[in-house]
């Protein structure tokens, strides 16, 4: 309990996990600092651009005790059908994360999955390069400092050349009452391809989780990430998702919002080196009063790099969606591609969706795209199914589907896709 | 007529419109059961007005008049509920539904009409499959989305496949003749013809004689200005073609049975 961001008493209070004596004082420092800052920044206020959609009593930063996550070993309960299509599988809630290597792959040496202190001790470039990325054209908030600072989770890395296409599961299950901050890191060398599948579920209840992730993929590597949050009726959450590509590296991330009372989703990628290319898609089905607020940037900071984004959102009930979009192009990133596309359906009157997209340009002789789209079920389609003999329920949740389809589609695995499928179905159905 | 039949589909005195306009004024037609009857007439008489009233748009309004299949009264039915009595209306322009593949909705909605327990899987896709080996349907068709950037003439054969899997006993075919090759005019045909039957009733809306040498119909009708001006045998079609609508226009032109 000596540690220094205990004593910064004076300033609003951040929370700050107990149990993290034991971590290297490289680590000790780190959370130190985000504390610091977190404490420095002024709270969210209502008139916040940032926050003017979106409800800061609805995160308040204050009100519940944090989590520290220890390892812990692996309990039998948390088996789940969708493991058997991953080599490991990683579960992360309130009492602690712990790791089940099925395949045997980390006996390999070829890839390691570490908690963040062990891999400060071996990996320390790794996890300081991975802590401090973030993207210059926004920079971290109270809560993103926040999160850091309480932030524990699993490191992984992938050395040179090392494939594991079945991949990483990882299952973070939000405990209620609790700020729980969950981090993984993803180190991804050279020529190496990693798969990450997670899927974030949450107790009945309130709460505040915010989700740190970072990751880098070294030259010619390969990262296909996809986050699935299935957490209607939890806690309320945020995720910051961010990383840096090297040479004709490569991104393939998805993202599936599928409830959550209120989302603070911040995503974001940096082509960094020549011939890095970026897709990120993106989906989100809110209901009831759920709030979203989604921001992503693409940043290409290198000639010849690519990044295509495609972010779709539908919103029933009172829902309402905020969309924010930002391509960043810096100064010599010639001959770049960038593509922006949010697409929004609103699925009855009183439900509302915000969409914004942003570019800054310092850059020339380049291709970039942007474009949003808002609007109801096309009456024609609905009327088409109809009179197919279908009922006007299953015609509207089939005209979403397909919708959403695009994205679905990004997904690797069939295994995914039917669980995304039918929790959208779900959603649809379920009665206002 | 108290010894006739009674008819399949059974429209009296309609009167319906959209958008506050009255379309149809006062529309009687009858089609029995194993009949096909052709429905000529020029641009805006309201021959796709009469599709949709009929399949429930809900845009329409109807003012007066009775629809009847089978005896049951249509006019209180949502498009669904026709649909599952057997209506199948064959669009004039087929809308396309992004991201929802012809496999999927059509597993939908063979499942809708024809019931769920009827239609097991592995069954399903080989009547599929045959049926659009039957209609010169490439199989990568079914796992396009829907009409989605499907051709003119594609979208005509699709409605055709949504028709036979769907094994209506009532068929409005609302121009599905119209930009067909001659292949694919043969072949939509063949379709049709695989429907009709002793138990079915066709309605063949079209502007051209052509489709009518592969379907020839039992009965002609023209509409004009939202009535049936004039009824007639196959003979119609051939008059039609030499000399217009505009006769059909004058006074003397009486209605006929
Ligand atoms: N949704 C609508 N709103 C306003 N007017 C409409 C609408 N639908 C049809 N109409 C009008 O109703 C009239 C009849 O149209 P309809 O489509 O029924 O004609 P049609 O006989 O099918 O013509 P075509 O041979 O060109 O297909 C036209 O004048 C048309 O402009
Ligand atoms: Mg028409």
């Amino acid at each position: 309990m000596s540690k220094a961001w205990n004593t910064v008493s004076e300033a609003p209070a951040i929370p700050l996990p107990p149990g993290t004596a034991n971590e290297p004082p490289a680590l000790s420092a780190r959370r130190s600092e985000a504390a610091r800052r977190a404490a420095d920044l002024p709270p969210p206020a209502p008139h916040d651009e940032e926050w003017r959609r979106t409800d800061p009593a609805r995160f308040p930063l204050d009100a519940w005790p944090p989590v520290h996550l220890e390892p812990r070993p692996p309990r039998p309960a948390d088996a789940d059908p969708l493991d058997e299509f991953f080599d490991v599988v990683i579960e992360m809630d309130g009492s602690g994360w712990s790791v089940r290597d099925r395949g045997g792959v980390t006996q390999s040496g070829r890839i390691a999955v570490l908690s963040l202190a062990e891999a400060a001790e071996r990996h320390p470039d790794a996890v300081e390069t991975l802590w401090t990325l973030e993207p210059a054209v926004r920079p971290r908030d109270r809560h993103e400092w926040a999160a850091m600072a309480a932030a524990a989770g699993v490191f992984i890395r992938v050395e040179p050349g090392a494939e594991f296409a079945r991949g990483v599961l990882v299952r973070v299950r939000q405990p209620a009452g609790r700020w729980f901050c969950p981090l993984t890191m993803l180190d991804v060398s050279e020529r190496s391809t990693l798969h990450v599948v997670s899927a974030i579920l949450s107790e009945p209840g309130d709460g505040l989780a915010a989700e740190t992730v970072r990751y880098r993929v070294g030259a010619g590597g390969r990262l296909r990430l996809a986050r699935l949050q299935l957490c209607a009726g939890g806690p309320s959450q945020m995720e910051f998702v961010h990383g840096r590509l090297s040479e004709d590296a490569q991104l393939d991330a998805v993202s599936v919002h599928l409830g959550g009372a209120a989302v603070r989703s911040r995503v974001g990628a940096e082509a960094a080196g020549r011939g890095a290319g970026v897709r990120i898609g993106g989906l989100l089905l809110a209901a009831g009063t759920e709030q979203a607020d989604q921001q992503t940037v693409q940043i290409h900071s290198a000639p010849d790099t690519t990044s295509d984004l495609l972010f779709k959102a539908a919103v029933r009930d009172r829902a309402r969606s905020v969309y924010r979009g930002l391509i960043a192009a810096h100064r010599g990133a010639v001959r770049i591609a960038a593509y922006q596309k949010n697409q929004n359906l609103i699925l009855n009157e009183g439900a509302r969706v915000d969409s914004l997209p942003g570019l800054r340009i310092d850059a020339d002789d380049l291709t970039c795209t942007h474009g949003a789209t808002i609007g109801s079920l096309d009456p024609d389609e609905l009327f088409y199914l109809r009179s197919r003999g279908l009922p006007e329920s299953v015609a509207r949740r089939l005209i979403l589907e397909g919708f959403f389809e695009e994205i679905v589609s990004r997904l690797a695995m069939p295994a995914l896709r039917d669980v995304v499928r039918r929790h959208l179905a779900e959603r649809m159905d379920a009665p206002a | 007529m108290t010894n006739a039949p009674q008819p399949l589909l059974q429209i009296e005195g309609l009167r319906a419109g959209v958008g506050g306009r009255e379309i149809l004024r006062g529309l009687d037609l009858e089609i029995a059961a194993g009949e096909i009857h052709a429905l000529m007439g020029p641009n805006g008489s309201g021959k796709s007005t009469l599709s949709n009233v009929l399949m429930g748009h809900p845009d329409y309004e109807v003012g007066a008049g009775r629809v009847r299949l089978a005896g049951e009264d249509l006019l209180e039915l949502s498009p669904e509920e026709r649909a599952r009595r057997g209506l199948f209306l064959a669009f004039q322009y087929p809308v396309a539904i992004p991201g929802v593949s012809v496999v999927q909705f059509l597993k939908a909605a063979v499942e809708a009409v024809r019931g769920r327990e009827s239609v097991r899987a592995a069954a399903f896709l080989r009547e599929l499959r045959e049926t659009a080996a039957f209609l010169e349907i490439g199989e990568i068709f079914l796992n396009r989305p829907i009409n989605e950037g499907f051709s003119g003439g594609e979208k005509k054969r699709m409605e055709i496949l949504q028709m036979l899997m769907l094994r209506p006993r009532m068929v409005v075919l609302d121009e599905t003749d119209s930009g067909l090759d001659i292949d694919a005019l043969k072949v939509v045909a063949r379709g049709v013809q695989r429907i009709a039957g002793p138990s079915a009733g066709v309605l063949v809306i079209t502007h051209y004689e052509r489709i009518l040498n592969h379907i020839p119909p039992h009965r002609v009708h023209i509409l004009l200005e939202g009535r049936i001006a004039r009824s007639g045998g196959p003979e119609l079609v051939a008059e039609l073609e030499r000399r217009g609508y505009d006769w059909l226009r004058e006074p003397s032109a009486a209605p006929s049975g």
